[in-house]
C-alpha cells in the first residue's frame, strides 16, 4: 500500500457521502480516476443516511450543550463497567470458575446522571449496560429520507452492474397502497387486479384494464403498441386519460400512486414522462410481486456505505470527519479545495479539476444553490400495527391531495422489524412526509391526515412511541458546473424512491465527462474470486 | 475440499474481517493465506470486494472464509459499520516491530467487542515475525515481546499468533485456529451469515422474471 496517504492532487474530489455522491465516487474510481472523498460527519450517508438509535436520539433530543458532555459521561460509565466486570472476574476465580450466587450491581444506579434525556428503555434489550448499549443501538437503522428502491429502476440496475454490490440483501416491500375514503387500498397494477380492485367503479374497471394493457405492451420503437392518434410528445397526460375514458379519481390514483407525482402539475405537460413512470411502476411491480419496491434488509445506509466501499476497493481515498474549509478559485474556475488534513489537522490545499459536492456544503451561497421547496417529515417509532394493511412488514401509503383538500400528497413509509433489521423487535419505523404548503410555524400540522392514518392522530402517542419532526429545505444548484468545475448535487426530493437521485448521477456524469453514463458498460473487473 | 453429497460432510461459510493500522501487513497476510504469495512492494488489492479461501478441518468438515479487506478505509477512521456487520470472525493485525500498532489493535478489539456480533471470534496476529529473527544478516527489530501481547490476548479472550506473511510462518495455523473456534453447527443455507433469525430470503436482483422462489446462491 502506498504509505504517503493524502496526495496534493486528485482527478475528482467528492464532498459529502450521500447516496448520490457515493455512487459518483464509486463510478469515477471504477473508471480509473484518482478520487478523494470527504465528509464533515463521522458517518456515511449525509442527508440520505440512516442513523443508529443512539446517534438519532441524541441529535433529536439532546441540545448541543448536552451532546458536548457526552464523551465525558461515556468514559465515566465505561469506567464503572470495567470495575464491575473486574469484580465479577474476581468472584468467578474465587468460586471455582462459576458465577453462581454472584450479585451483580445495578449498573444504572452507579452511572452518573445522563447529560440529556435517556432512551425509552423498551427500545433496547432490557437491562443493557452502557457497554452493551452501542451494539443494541446499532440494531436500529433509522432512515432520514423515507425512500425505497424501484425494483426495476435505475438504482437497481446500477447495483446489478457492479459485482461488489451483489451481496447486498434486499427484501421486497410488502405493499403499495393508496387511500380513498379513509381506507388504504392496494394499488392495482395488472389487468387482473384492476378487475377485483374496490378502488375503481365497475365501468372504470374496463377502461383501467385497457389502459394497463396499453402500458404493459408499450414499446417506444414499435408504433403498433402506441395509442392511435396520440403522441407522447405532443399530447398531454390529460389527453391520454381522456382517450381511455378514465375518470377524475382513476386518473388521480394513476398519476399519484403509480406515476408518483406529488401534485397535479404533470397533467398538462407532455405524456412521455408520466407514461414512462407508470411503465416503471408496472415493471417494478412485476419483478417480485408484492409491491414495486425493495429495501435493504439492514437499512438505507447499506447503500452509501457499499458504494463508498466500491470507490475504496478501486483506489478511492476516504476521509470522514473532514470539513470543507474553502473552495479555491482562479479566474472564476475552481482549482482545488482547502481541508484540514485528517491526521495532522493542518490546513492543506488539494488540487483538482473536478469538484462534486452536496448542496449543504454551500448553504447561504446564493451564487451556487437555490431553495426549491421545503419538506416536513415526521419519523415515528411505533409498536402497534397500522390499520388496514393486513399486517404487512413494510409498505408505502399515499394519501392523494384531493382526499385532504391539499395540493400535495402525504406519503407514509413504513418498515418494521419483522423482517428488516431496522429496529428493536416489535417496533416499526414510519415516516410521514409532505411538501410544506403553508407559512405556518408548525408545518407538522400538514401531516395530520397521515398521523390519523397510522393511529397517531390528535397528537396521540402510545406507550414507548415517539415522533420526531424534521423540516428540511430542498436545494438545487444554480449552474450546471461546467463554467467553474463545481458540480453540486440536488437534495433528496419528496419522491418515494431514488430515481431522481440516479437521474442526478447520470446528469452530473455527462456534464463532467461529456459522455452518457451507461452502467452496463463500466469497466468493472469481476472482483469476487470464485473457487467453486 | 470435502466431498459433497455425503450426509456427514459439513460445509460452513463465514465472513472474516481484517483490522489493524495501515501497513501492518493485513493484505499480505490474506494474500499469503489465499494465494500463498508474498510481494515486498505490493500495492493494495484493487477491485477485490472480498477474497475467499476454503480449508478442510477434517475429512468431514470444510470451512470457507469470505475475507474482507479494509480497502484502506481504516486509514482516516472511515470504515463503514457495514464492514463488520455480520462478521463471524476478525483478525486484528499489528506489527511486532511497531509498538503503536498494538495500541491501535487493542482499540480495534474494543470496538469489535462493543459493536460487532456478540459471538464474534477475534484473533490477534503479531505480523512481520520474520523481522524478529537474529541472524548473520540482520538483528531483531522486535519491539513487542511475545509474552506481553499474549497476556493481553488471554485477558481479552482472543486467539493469538505471531505470523509472517513473508515466510508463511503461522499463517495457515492462524486461520485454522479460527475455523476450529467457529460454531459450525449454526450454519445456515449460506453459512452463518444471513441465516441468523428466520424471515424471508432476500430478493435476487438478477432474476429477470416475476415472482421468485428458492435458492439464490
Amino acid at each position: 500500500m502506498d504509505d504517503s496517504g493524502l496526495k496534493d492532487q486528485y482527478d475528482v474530489i467528492v464532498v459529502g457521502t450521500g447516496l448520490t455522491e457515493c455512487i459518483l465516487s464509486g463510478i469515477f474510481s471504477v473508471e480509473g480516476k484518482a478520487v478523494l472523498h470527504i465528509d464533515r460527519n463521522w458517518y456515511y450517508g449525509g442527508e440520505s443516511a440512516s442513523l443508529d438509535l443512539d446517534h438519532f436520539w441524541k441529535t433529536n433530543k439532546w441540545t448541543p450543550e448536552q451532546r458536548a458532555k457526552d464523551a465525558e459521561y461515556q468514559a465515566a460509565c465505561q469506567k464503572i463497567d470495567s470495575e464491575e466486570e473486574a469484580k465479577a472476574r474476581v468472584y468467578k476465580k474465587d468460586h471455582g470458575g462459576s458465577l453462581e450466587g454472584y450479585q451483580a450491581a445495578d449498573r444504572w444506579s452507579l452511572y452518573p446522571p445522563s447529560p440529556g434525556p435517556r432512551l425509552p428503555a423498551a427500545w433496547v434489550k432490557p437491562g443493557a449496560t452502557m457497554n452493551e448499549l452501542p451494539r443494541e443501538c446499532n440494531k436500529w437503522h433509522i432512515p432520514l429520507v423515507p425512500k425505497f428502491l424501484m425494483a426495476d429502476g435505475e438504482l437497481t440496475k446500477f447495483i446489478r452492474s457492479i459485482p461488489a454490490l451483489h451481496d447486498i440483501e434486499f427484501l421486497q416491500v410488502g405493499g403499495s397502497y393508496v387511500v380513498r375514503s379513509d381506507a388504504p387500498h392496494k394499488v392495482p397494477s395488472t389487468r387482473m387486479e384492476a378487475l377485483s380492485s374496490p378502488l375503481v367503479s365497475k365501468m372504470q374497471k374496463l377502461y383501467l384494464q385497457n389502459f394497463l394493457q396499453f402500458i404493459a405492451a408499450y414499446k417506444d420503437e414499435d408504433p403498433n403498441t402506441h395509442r392511435k392518434g396520440l403522441s407522447l410528445d405532443s399530447n398531454t397526460m390529460r389527453d391520454f386519460y381522456k382517450s381511455f375514458g378514465l375518470d377524475a379519481w382513476t386518473s388521480e390514483f394513476i398519476g399519484h400512486a403509480m406515476a408518483l407525482y406529488v401534485d397535479d402539475s404533470y397533467l398538462d405537460k407532455p405524456a412521455r414522462e408520466p407514461i414512462q413512470r407508470i411503465i416503471l411502476y408496472v415493471r417494478s411491480m412485476a419483478r417480485f410481486g408484492k409491491s414495486p419496491y425493495i429495501f435493504p434488509r439492514y437499512g438505507l445506509n447499506e447503500l452509501p456505505e457499499r458504494f463508498s466501499r466500491v470507490s475504496a476497493v478501486y483506489g478511492g481515498l476516504h476521509a470522514l470527519n473532514t470539513p470543507l474549509q474553502e473552495v479555491v478559485y482562479q479566474g472564476g474556475k475552481m482549482t482545488g479545495v482547502k481541508i484540514l488534513h485528517p491526521e495532522t489537522k493542518a490546513e492543506v490545499t488539494i488540487n483538482t479539476k473536478t469538484l462534486i459536492a452536496d448542496p449543504t456544503y454551500f448553504l447561504g451561497d446564493s451564487t451556487k444553490i437555490r431553495q426549491v421547496g421545503k419538506v416536513v417529515r415526521a419519523i415515528c417509532i411505533i409498536n402497534h400495527q397500522i390499520e388496514g394493511l393486513a399486517g404487512v412488514d413494510s409498505a408505502q401509503i399515499i394519501i392523494p391531495a384531493s382526499q385532504m383538500s391539499r395540493k400535495n400528497d402525504v406519503y407514509i413509509f413504513m418498515v418494521s422489524s419483522t423482517n428488516f433489521k431496522v429496529a428493536q423487535e416489535g417496533y416499526s419505523i414510519v415516516s410521514v412526509s409532505t411538501i410544506v404548503e403553508g407559512n405556518d410555524d408548525q408545518p407538522e400540522r400538514e401531516l395530520e391526515p397521515g398521523f390519523v392514518r397510522i393511529g397517531l392522530g390528535s397528537g396521540y402517542l402510545g406507550r414507548n412511541e415517539e415522533k420526531f419532526i424534521q423540516v428540511v429545505d430542498l436545494y438545487e444548484p444554480v449552474a450546471d458546473g461546467r463554467s467553474d468545475n463545481v458540480y453540486i448535487t440536488r437534495s433528496y426530493d419528496a419522491t418515494t424512491h431514488f430515481e431522481t437521485c440516479t437521474d442526478d448521477v447520470k446528469d452530473i456524469f455527462k456534464r463532467i465527462t461529456g459522455n452518457e453514463l451507461v452502467v452496463e458498460n463500466l469497466k468493472v473487473q469481476q472482483p469476487v474470486e470464485e473457487d467453486e | 475440499m470435502a466431498t459433497r453429497g455425503s450426509t456427514s460432510t459439513r460445509f460452513a461459510q463465514f465472513k472474516l474481517v481484517l483490522l489493524g493500522e495501515s501497513a501492518v501487513g493485513k493484505s499480505s497476510l490474506v494474500l499469503r493465506f489465499v494465494k500463498d504469495q508474498f510481494d515486498d512492494y505490493r500495492e493494495s488489492t484493487i477491485g477485490a470486494a472480498f477474497l475467499t479461501q476454503t480449508i478442510a478441518l477434517d475429512d468431514a468438515t470444510t470451512v470457507k472464509f469470505e475475507i474482507w479487506d479494509t480497502a484502506g478505509q481504516e486509514r482516516y477512521k472511515s470504515l463503514a459499520p457495514m464492514y463488520y456487520r455480520n462478521a463471524n470472525c476478525a483478525v486484528v493485525v499489528y506489527d511486532i516491530t511497531a509498538p503503536a500498532s498494538l495500541d491501535k489493535a487493542k482499540a480495534w478489539v474494543k470496538e469489535l467487542q462493543r459493536q460487532a456480533n456478540e459471538n464474534i471470534v477475534i484473533a490477534l496476529a503479531g505480523n512481520k515475525l520474520d523481522l524478529a529473527a537474529d541472524g548473520p544478516k540482520q538483528t531483531s527489530r522486535r519491539a513487542i515481546e511475545t509474552a506481553d501481547a499474549e497476556a493481553y490476548a488471554r485477558e481479552a479472550g482472543l486467539l493469538f499468533f505471531e505470523t509472517s506473511a513473508k515466510t508463511a510462518e503461522n499463517v495457515k495455523e492462524l486461520f485454522t485456529a479460527i475455523a476450529k473456534k467457529l460454531p459450525l453447527d449454526q450454519q445456515g443455507p449460506r453459512g452463518i451469515r444471513g441465516a441468523q433469525g428466520a424471515g424471508p430470503r432476500g430478493v435476487n436482483l438478477n432474476r429477470t422474471n416475476e415472482t421468485q422462489q428458492g435458492c439464490n446462491c
